[in-house]
Parts: structure tokens; sequence; C-alpha cells
């Protein structure tokens, strides 16, 4: 236990810290603004750089960025070197941590720094997985709608960008890094899988989706984690280059099908895609078809017509097969249907919210899904 | 009989408290005494009993003269030879200055025949002492008269001050404000110290005391005011406590907690010192450099505090053997403490145009990368010390120095 006046002291001391940290980050400011630096400042203000990285802390990791945006806008006078040594401490200061990471404001300095990193990564044999890391958490567990927004409008098929994610998927970079990746993954899905032609070679897609399948076994699944799993194989799933390549056991994760929101951009896709139900038929894995299935009849009423038909014809063929897999889609939507009912136990009879409305909305599809699969399986 | 009740309230022993407590009861007794003019106004006593005896003498011979001219010139023989035997022995002082039969006047006579500096600063000292009474209405004597002074320089400009205090501004040897520019630091309270540490050091070859200095010494900030210190003679002491017969020095297993202690105290003392940046320390600087062989060693693996302390040593004194920082695990009291002293060392080193040195670098380095953080108070070291590489002031004041007195 501290005694008040530890307590007091301490309080004085992290006062003084943070007046300090203030005063330390505005003179660096100045100094990497300063249009004719002297080498000697340079140097100085590099040297503080590095001291300060290891600190942790809110102040620290706004400062750093702040000052990150301020070197990546640096006067060319500041050699690229220094300018490029001073943005990676800059990003080790910001996103090292795990309490906090400070909003990314602006994802292109982030992207343009990222790209620098894997560029230097293929050149030189230093090691580059630390700033690659910082940039990868800043745009995975930082972005703001708007830099979402921003993120979908870059291009991520240029050859070394492409070939740098790549890398940092395999099974030798730290667990950190390519958790990081995982997650940044969907922000760029559909610059990367939603294209006319194959980002890149076929063997290239399947040693990713291993390396991928690998990353996801080796993380826990929270919300957030199934959710950006899931954005990545329906992303896959749609695309007709990177499906061959989902490793089999993969289709599994559909099972989180639930963490994903209505609105996503790759599933929207699978969905409204007729095709998509014939293609994974011919892919051969009964789990993936069973779980697709399942999908679909949830889904039933929302559906639109060509697709609905399809999702019919597909199960009339299943009935004649495995009919236990029908049985099991009935199970689903019976087990949904109630969840949904007992959610909308806690509202009004009348109630006009928005909830209790998308609920019995909800319940009416389910409803007519049931009705329509027993009318199915009667035959 | 006043005299003897002076003296004997003088020679009264605390009794109570540690022996640094103790030693500076002595110190502040002591330098009341030569505040005060103690001697000076001993020796006085006998010379007023001596002027009374002189007119007492006078008196009767003068009265014996009236009545029997025999009898008086008995009188007047004795106190003849009194005097003149008062005389002779006041010449032979004044001539020489080891015959034993000093007196008032021998020193008096002796100022005013130009025979000794050392007694006519006395005098001299005197005189001023009087001189400021009367026309600065200073009531005490000489305790403040120059005030204290922090690292480096000193402005008396700054600050204002009353009683027996004044704060000063602090002014380094580069215009720069020092570490521990704390005015509310007993500065004074500081120079006492640093005498008893002296003083106790030349008196006592004890080893429970010499280990109580080496204690004291970190407590202490050796600031500009202060003109005398042990830094040849610690360096003496860490010394003793390795076995030189090796090529290489390597402490004596059972000094290793003086070896500790002596080392902290050294590398304190020495690292405040070159703040001061004093001409009479370079003499001492150089000579101890001459002598320096490497004492850091990863030999002391599993005290760090040793280690480090060793290791640091070889970088003020110009021969570093590296250190495995990341191997390193201080106890929170030494943390703290290198923490201060190099901040101080960098402010040093960073004042006077060079690069921070590499072991402040790595220290700081380590302190922050630790799990979980350091206390505040180291972190906010390490913060002013980096904060110093861009000229940032450090303004850090030194609760635990001024709080240790």
């Amino acid at each position: 236990m501290c005694s008040p006046r530890h307590k007091a002291k301490s309080a004085c001391y992290s006062k003084k810290l943070s007046l300090q940290v203030s005063n330390i980050y505005k003179k660096l400011a100045i100094r990497f603004r300063n249009p004719t630096p002297s080498p000697g400042e340079v140097e100085g203000a590099l040297e503080v750089m590095e001291l300060i990285a290891p600190l942790s802390g809110e102040e620290i990791a706004q400062e750093s960025y702040r000052l990150f945006r301020i070197l990546m806008q640096a006067p060319a006078s500041l050699s690229s070197q220094k300018k490029w040594e001073a943005s990676r401490l800059a990003m080790r200061g910001a996103y090292k941590g795990v309490e906090f990471f400070p909003w990314v404001e602006d994802p292109r300095d982030i992207l343009t720094f990222l790209d620098h990193h894997f560029e230097l990564n293929t050149r030189d044999d230093k090691n580059q997985d630390e700033p690659i890391q910082d940039a990868l958490c800043a745009l995975a567990y930082a972005s703001s709608p708007v830099t979402i927004e921003t993120l979908s409008r870059f291009n991520p098929t240029e050859s070394s960008f492409v070939h740098g994610i790549c890398r940092v998927f395999q099974d030798d970079k730290p667990l950190q890094l390519r958790t990081a990746a995982l997650l940044f993954l969907p922000l760029i899905g559909e610059g990367w899988f939603n294209t006319p032609h194959p980002i890149m070679e076929p063997d290239e897609m399947k040693r990713l989706c291993v390396d991928w399948a690998s990353v996801v076994d080796s993380v826990e699944h929270p919300r957030g984690v199934r959710k950006a799993i899931l954005e990545v194989l329906f992303w896959m799933i749609d695309s007709p280059h990177w499906r061959p390549h989902i490793v089999t056991e993969k289709w599994r994760l559909l099972e989180y099908y639930t963490s994903v929101p209505d609105d996503s951009q790759s599933f929207k896709r699978c969905i409204n895609n007729p095709e998509l139900i014939e293609m994974i038929k011919s892919v051969g894995n009964p789990v993936a078809m069973g779980l697709w299935l399942e999908i679909l009849w949830l889904r039933y009423g929302k559906l639109p017509p060509p697709v609905r038909e399809k999702l019919e014809t597909i199960t009339r063929e299943v009935a004649r097969g495995r009919r236990t897999d029908l049985n099991r889609c009935l199970k689903v939507l019976d087990s949904e249907l109630e969840k949904a009912e007992k959610s909308l136990i806690q509202y009004h009879t009348w109630s006009q919210d928005p909830t209790a409305v998308a609920l019995r909305s909800e319940i009416d599809n389910l409803q007519r899904a049931k009705n329509s699969l027993s009318a199915l399986k009667r035959g | 009989m006043v005299g003897k009740q002076w003296l004997n309230r003088y020679a009264q022993v605390e009794m109570h408290g540690s022996v640094i407590d103790r030693c500076r009861h002595r110190q502040r007794k002591m330098n009341g005494m030569i505040t005060w003019h103690f001697d000076l106004v001993m020796e006085c006593l006998p010379l007023m009993l001596q002027a009374a005896l002189l007119l007492l003498s006078y008196a009767l011979s003068n009265y014996l003269y009236t009545l029997s001219r025999i009898v008086a010139s008995v009188t007047i023989g004795f106190a003849a030879f009194g005097l003149l035997f008062y005389l002779l022995i006041a010449s032979a002082a004044t001539l020489s200055y080891n015959c034993p039969f000093q007196t008032p006047l021998s020193l008096v006579l002796r100022f005013l025949i130009r025979f000794d500096n050392e007694h006519k600063k006395y005098l001299k000292r005197s005189r001023k002492w009087f001189g400021h009474i009367f026309s600065k209405k200073q009531w005490w004597p000489r305790a403040n008269f120059g005030g204290c002074y922090g690292l480096g320089g000193f402005s008396a400009s700054g600050g204002g001050g009353s009683g027996d205090h004044i704060e000063l501004t602090m002014v380094g040897p580069f215009n720069k404000p020092s570490p521990l520019s704390d005015e509310a630091a007993d500065w004074d309270g500081y120079a006492l110290d640093s005498k008893c540490i002296v003083w106790m050091f030349e008196k006592s070859m004890d080893a429970d005391v010499i280990m109580a200095i080496m204690r004291f010494i970190p407590e202490v900030v050796w600031h500009t005011d202060i003109q005398t210190t042990p830094l040849e003679k610690l360096y003496d002491t860490v010394l003793e406590c390795f076995d030189c017969s090796t090529e290489r020095l390597l402490v004596i297993p059972k000094l290793r907690n003086k070896a500790y202690l002596s080392a902290k105290a050294l590398l304190h003392l020495a690292i405040q010192r070159k703040c001061v940046g004093n001409k009479s320390d370079e003499g001492v600087f150089q000579s101890i450099s001459k002598r320096h062989s490497i004492m850091g060693s990863d030999d002391y693996k599993g005290d760090s505090d040793l280690e480090s302390t060793l290791g640091i040593i070889d970088c003020v004194f110009g021969s570093s053997a590296p250190m495995s920082w990341q191997n390193f695990s201080f106890t929170p009291p030494h943390h703290a403490w290198m923490a201060r002293i190099l901040l101080y060392r960098a402010w040093d080193i960073l004042g006077k145009g060079q690069r921070l040195p590499n072991d402040v670098k790595k220290f700081v380095l380590h302190s922050l990368r630790f799990e979980p953080l350091p206390p505040a108070q180291i972190v906010a070291d390490c913060i002013s010390t980096i904060g110093l590489i861009l000229g940032i002031e450090p303004h850090t004041v030194d609760p635990s120095a001024a709080n240790k007195r």
C-alpha cells in the first residue's frame, strides 16, 4: 500500500513528467519543421526519439503519432534516411503498446511508410518486422470509418506491397505481426480479391491461403477477429482465383457467420451470387456445402429471387441424397427462431423500437424459411 | 568562570543519534566557535584579569608609597618584576611563532610589526566583522556572508533572503540551470555536512565510521561553495576493497559491501564535482585518472548495483569496459540514486557540448524498457535526461535531497 505522502510525491512527479514529455515533443516538432536543421540537431533529435520510444502511455502515443505526421511532411532538407529513421521511431512510440493506439487520421502516410519498409525488407537484410508491425497495428486497430473509406481508395496491388503482405503472413514472423496482418487484410480485401485478374501467381496464392489459415489457428477468436476472418474468407469464396486455394478445414469458419454484419461487402457479394452455390458444390467439401446451405436458408426471405430458386433446386437435390443435412438446417432455423423470439419478449407487443421491428422481420423471415424447407423435405 | 561554563557546554557529548548526527552536532558547535571568534573572546578573559592585576599593583604601590617607602619599594619591585616578565614573554612570543608563551599582546605586536600573515588575517577579519556589524546592521556575524550556491557558478542577484537563509538563483558553468535548481534545498546544511565528512575521514580509521561516512556522502549535494572534498581519499578507500595482486582488479569477496558503498560515494562525489567544474578539483581528477585501472567487470553477476557503479566509475575516469545492461536488476534505492546521479552526468557532459555518454543512454533505455515501469521519480529523471539533449531545463526539484535533512 502506498502512503498518502508517497502518492502525493508520485502525483507531483507524474505532473512534471507530463510537462517534460510535452516539452520534449514540442522541441522535436520544431526541429523537424526547421527547413535548415544542422546535422547535430537532427542527430540529437533522433537520439531523443530512440530514448523515449520504449516509454508507453497515452500521451507518448498521441505525441508520437503527431510527430510521425510532421515527419512525413518534413521539409526536403531532412535527408531521406534520417526522415525514415525518425518516422520509424515515431511509429514505435505511437503503436508499440497494447493499451492505447492513437486514431489514424490519414492512412496515406502510414501506407507510404509501410510500402517503404516492404521495399527495404526486400532490398536489405535488416529485419523490418518492427516498423511493419507498428504500421499494420495502426491500420488494423486504430482505423476510423473515415480512414477505412480512404483505404478503400488505395490500390494495394503494387507488387512490392503484395509481396510485403505475403511475407508478413509467413510462419517465421512474430505472431503479433501476423495477427496485425490478419486484421489488416479485410481493409484491403476488395482491392486484393475482387479483381478481374489474379494479383499473384497460383502457388503464391496457395501459400498465402496456407499461411493465413495458420495465423487463424494461432490466434484466439473474439468477435472482432471472427469478423475479420470471415470478411476475408467471403472474399476468397467469392473470387474464382482464390476459391480453389482455400484450405479445406477453413470452410468450417463459416460457422462464425453471425459475426459478420449485414453490410459486409464480401458477404453481400457472396449472398447475391446465384452461381456460388453450384461452385461451392463443385469444391466437393460436404462441410462447406452444408454450412453454406444453412447460411442461405437463414437469410431465405432476403435473398434475390435467382439465388432463392437456385437454393431450392440444390436443396431438393440434397434432400434426395443426404436428408440429415436438411434436418440440421431445420434445427438451425428452429434454434435461431427461438433466439429471436426470446429477444423479442423483452419488448412491448406494439413496440416500434428499431430492434423490435428488426426482430419481428427476422422471425417472419425464419418462419418463411422453415415452412419452405419443411415443404421441400416432405417432397 | 564564564569561560569555564562555555567550555563545559562545548565539551558536552551528545549520546543520542547516529554517528552522523553526533558529528553534525559537533561540527555545528565547531562552526559556531569560529563564527563567534570564541578563541579571541577566551583569550581576552585572562587579559582582563591581567589588566586588573596591573591596576591593583599600581594602586597598592601608590597607596603604600604614601605610608612607607620601604614597604612600597618591595611591592613595586614585585609588580615591576611581574610586568617585566610579561613583557619579556610577550616579546619572545612576538619574535617566535613557535614560542609556546603566546598571548593576545604578542599577536597584536606581531600584527603591528607585520611578522605573520596568518595572524594579520585574524585581526583583519575581526576588524571587518565589527565594520560589518555597524555598517549593515547584520546581526548574524558571518553565517551567510556569501550565501551558498548550487552547482557551477553563482549569482547573488536573483535571490533574496532573510534571517539565516538566502535563496540564490543557481547558474551553472555553462549558463544553464543546474539539475538541482532547488532553491529550498539547505545548501548551508550540505556545506556543514561536507565539513563533517572531511573531519570524520581525517580523524577516524574505525571501519564502522568509514562505512557511516560512505553512506553519508551520497546524501550530500557537493555544491560550489564546498571547497574541500575527500575525493582522493575516497578513491583510495575504493581501491582498498580490491585485490590488486591479480592482473585484473577484483573486489575482495568479504569487502563487497564496503566496495559498493565506497564506490557509490566516489561516483556521487566525482560526478557532482565534475558538474561544479572547480579548478581545484581538476588536479585531483587528473591524478585519479592517471592511476585508474578498470574496476568494473561481469564477475559480480547477481550484484547489479555493484557492477553498474564500478562500470560507471570506469566511464567517469576514462577507461571503461562493456557493461551488460540487459542483465541488470537494480534495487529500488540504487536505481533511484543512479537515475539522479546520471542526470548530473548528462547535464555536465551535454553542457560541455559533447554527446550524451553511452552509459547514461543505456541506463535510460534500460530503465524505460523495464516492465513494469520503475517508480515515477526514476522515470522523471530519465525523461529529464532525455530533455537535456534538446536543451530543455530539467525543472527537477530534489525532494529526496531536501528531505534528508
